[in-house]
């Protein structure tokens, strides 16, 4: 089978996916990297999935946290 | 010593060629399109795309034209290179899936509207390829199986079975 054995209507709507390309060019790894360090951080909040509102999510979080640390030790002994 | 001379003289017409920046102005703008089209992340893409670039540079010499065309080698590596980390991030997905949360969230608010976009995300990776590659890139099957290392039988079962997909998804009549 070919492109041109595609009905028409199918093809119609494969058209529709156009695709924009942005300016490309050719960086060495460099370039990259230095790009890479240069990037905004992300907030650790959003990495946790803490919104505004989430309140729940933010007093439990820290609470998980202290009881890893204090259980931690009692499988450790 | 002139049979040498004109070895070296073909060879250097071969680089001159297959030199990286014409091959990155020339083939730049269709992998970038097949990259995108299959996994939808720009990010992802132009990262893929200089890599592809990259490798190249360094395993040009490995490059047999009786073998393959230059565009089914450029193709190939960036298939490889995405389907690479595409696995990478799907482990670490599982690792740490809190990282990912945002991101699902967001493809699950445009589900409700099926694009052909998001048709072409639903079908199965293996058979996705092949439909981006015979469609938007009007590769032959042969070109397509060398890029997916794949039979060419496989290639023509996937491309049906990725139509009838398809057409189903998008309502399309037969």
């Amino acid at each position: 089978m070919s492109k041109k054995e595609i009905p028409d209507e199918l093809r119609n709507r494969l058209d529709e996916f156009d695709v924009e390309v942005p300016e490309i060019s050719p960086k060495n790894q460099m370039e990259r990297l230095a790009n890479w360090i240069y990037a905004p951080a992300k907030n650790p909040m959003e990495l946790l999935g803490i919104n505004g509102n989430s309140i729940i999510r933010l007093t439990f979080f820290p609470l998980i946290l202290v009881l890893i640390l204090f259980f931690t030790p009692i499988f450790l002994l | 010593m002139s049979l040498n001379k004109e070895t070296t003289s073909a060879d250097m017409e071969k680089r001159e060629a297959y030199s990286i920046g014409k091959l990155f102005l020339m083939y730049k703008t269709p992998i970038y399109q097949f990259i995108y089209r299959y996994c939808q992340d720009e990010q992802l893409c132009l990262d893929i795309v200089q890599d592809t670039f990259i490798r190249f540079q360094k395993y040009q010499k490995h490059f047999d034209e009786e073998k393959s065309s230059i565009k089914t080698y450029l193709f190939r590596m960036a298939y490889q290179l995405m389907i690479n980390r595409l696995k990478r991030r799907s482990r670490l997905e599982k690792l740490l899936p809190f990282l990912y949360m945002q991101s699902q969230q967001h493809t699950l608010s445009h589900e409700d509207k099926l694009t052909v976009q998001s048709a072409i995300l639903q079908l199965p990776d293996e058979q996705r390829a092949v439909i981006l590659l015979t469609y938007y890139h009007d590769m032959p099957q042969k070109d397509i199986s060398e890029i997916l290392d794949i039979p060419i039988g496989t290639v023509k079962s996937r491309l049906y079975t990725s139509l009838r997909k398809l057409k189903a998804l998008l309502e399309v009549s037969e």
